[in-house]
């Protein structure tokens, strides 16, 4: 008899954690699930089909992406944590503005001819304490063909929302991708060096692509 | 026949003209470390819980890293994290010769084949290009059949066979993709394998980073398969003369650079080291293709 309510008190107590884990679950969805749904139909609006547009519809897409993803998180972890205290908090600022820019100069500029994507949320996993989760995606369109992509997301303790610190296109983490080129870069140069190139970068003075300079010449 | 195969390794490492684009998506297997790379994503919520390495410390007063932008990155969120960056440890002896290759390659991308692909592009609609594409790519079904057997996918082998058939048969030998559209009669894993990979299931593992000419990014090991390959790769056994046969490769290499132009931009566009972001980039797909 007690054996039973003791095995029925360890089967409530794991539905209750089954149930608030997959809460947690759907929160991450949920959190990330309307930002990329307005991307999309963004992207889809025939008002933008005008090029003249094109600055409003970069605008638009800015928002929803600055509101979506933690680009500090992302920089900081990028960098990892060895060489990121070498920067001054002011010269750290500057670096997430810089890198924010070349990510959105990037992709915003690149995004606009996927005009008829669908996103397909395949699975999520979330981490044991619930504040981290990873959603995978594919982006099916007639221009894409079927491209995996994982979203990880945190949930900020303070403001309980789920910003997005990392992007995995095709198996290659933007993250570990970012690192790779920080490491290689800081055995270059100063941080400040860095910091001077990168914001250069973000406003397209270094960048001479695409047509006229090829990628390697700007990394040496 | 001897020819053939001679004429093949040779070109396959200088002619190929698959440049790193194709080659960020195209052959080879990974080692351990790289493997490991690739779980970061599938994320089992094992792998996850692993990461946190120290989730019990996430606690109360999690410092606000969103909210107030001026604040520092505290000590628990860098423990929270770091794990989630699998930084890439891909030996790297070469590198003074990868470096110099790549920017070699890179010229040859911006100056000679991107130009050639964007003419190609605008003289040819999309569906001719894809026709092109189909046709070299079910040539090239020997190397997948023959790299799922290696790896005891004989299903998957199975698949590739009948649709080798199948659209050489009914899709104007090769021209149309007819039988990609058919579903096989139980799930299967990909079948997009080559002898890189089959070599890395064997146990061998990457070797150091070699950027070739041409060829672009690869792995001792990966290029060993890429050879391998190429004696399966039946548009090398045309029955027309060797320099005739280099054309038809480059050809197909621009005609497939034209359905991938923006891929190798997008990659390096904006990057602080390019050779390091396409190192990584190689490195992780082709881990990824290898666990799959």
């Amino acid at each position: 008899m007690r054996n039973a309510s003791l095995f029925f008190a360890a089967l409530l107590l794991g539905v209750a954690m089954l149930s608030a884990s997959s809460a947690s679950a759907d929160e991450a969805q949920q959190a990330l699930e309307p930002s990329i749904t307005e991307i999309l139909s963004i992207l889809a609006d025939p008002q933008y089909k005008d090029s003249s547009k094109a600055g409003e519809q970069k605008e638009r897409l800015e928002k929803v992406i600055l509101d979506m993803v933690d680009f500090k998180l992302f920089t900081a972890l990028a960098m990892g944590k060895a060489a990121w205290i070498q920067f001054s908090p002011e010269q750290q600022n500057r670096l997430v503005d810089a890198f924010t820019q070349i990510m959105e100069n990037k992709y915003l500029d690149n995004i606009r001819k996927y005009t008829n994507e669908k996103v397909e949320y395949l699975r999520e996993d979330v981490s044991p304490n619930g504040n981290k989760a990873r959603i995978e995606t594919a982006i099916v369109g007639a221009k894409s063909g079927q491209v995996p992509v994982t979203y990880s997301l945190y949930k900020n303790r303070k403001t309980g929302r789920w910003l997005v610190y990392d992007l995995t296109v095709e198996g290659i983490s933007m993250l570990s991708n970012w690192r790779t080129q920080f490491a290689e870069a800081m055995k270059k140069m100063s941080p400040n060096e860095l910091v001077e190139r990168m914001e250069k970068q973000a406003r397209g003075e270094e960048d001479v692509f695409p047509e006229q300079a090829p990628a390697a010449r700007e990394s040496r | 026949m001897f020819r053939y195969a001679m004429s093949f390794l040779g070109l396959a490492l200088a002619l190929a003209l698959a440049l790193c684009p194709n080659a960020a998506r195209a052959s080879g297997p990974e080692n351990q470390a790289a493997l490991a790379a690739a779980n970061e994503i599938p994320g089992s919520s094992q792998a996850l819980g692993q990461e946190g390495s120290d989730s019990s410390t996430f606690g109360a007063e999690e410092p606000n890293v969103e909210d107030d932008s001026q604040q520092p990155i505290a000590d628990d969120v860098w423990g929270e994290f770091e794990g989630d960056v699998k930084v890439e440890n891909t030996p790297d002896p070469l590198q003074p010769w990868n470096e110099a290759m790549f920017e070699f390659n890179d010229y040859l991308y911006y100056y000679a084949l991107k130009p050639a692909a964007q003419a190609w592009k605008f003289v040819v609609p999309e569906k001719p290009r894809r026709w092109v594409s189909n046709f070299f790519n079910n040539l090239a079904s020997p190397v997948r059949f023959a790299s799922c057997l290696l790896q005891g996918k004989f299903f998957e082998a199975g698949v590739v066979f009948s649709r080798f058939v199948g659209n050489t048969a009914f899709g104007l030998g090769g021209l149309a993709d007819v039988t990609s559209d058919l579903k096989p009669t139980r799930k299967i894993s990909t079948t997009d394998e080559d002898f890189g990979q089959t070599l890395g299931i064997w146990g061998f593992s990457n070797g150091p980073y070699i950027v070739w000419p041409v060829i672009g990014p690869s792995t001792i090991r990966d290029s060993v398969g890429y050879a391998g390959d190429s004696f399966l790769d039946l548009s090398w056994y045309l029955e027309v003369e060797l320099w005739q046969n280099i054309l038809i490769k480059t050809g197909q290499t621009i005609n497939d650079t034209s359905l991938r132009l923006g891929e190798y931009e997008a990659l390096t566009e904006g990057a602080v080291d390019p050779y390091a972001a396409v190192r990584d980039a190689y490195m992780k797909f082709r881990a990824k293709q290898l666990s799959e």
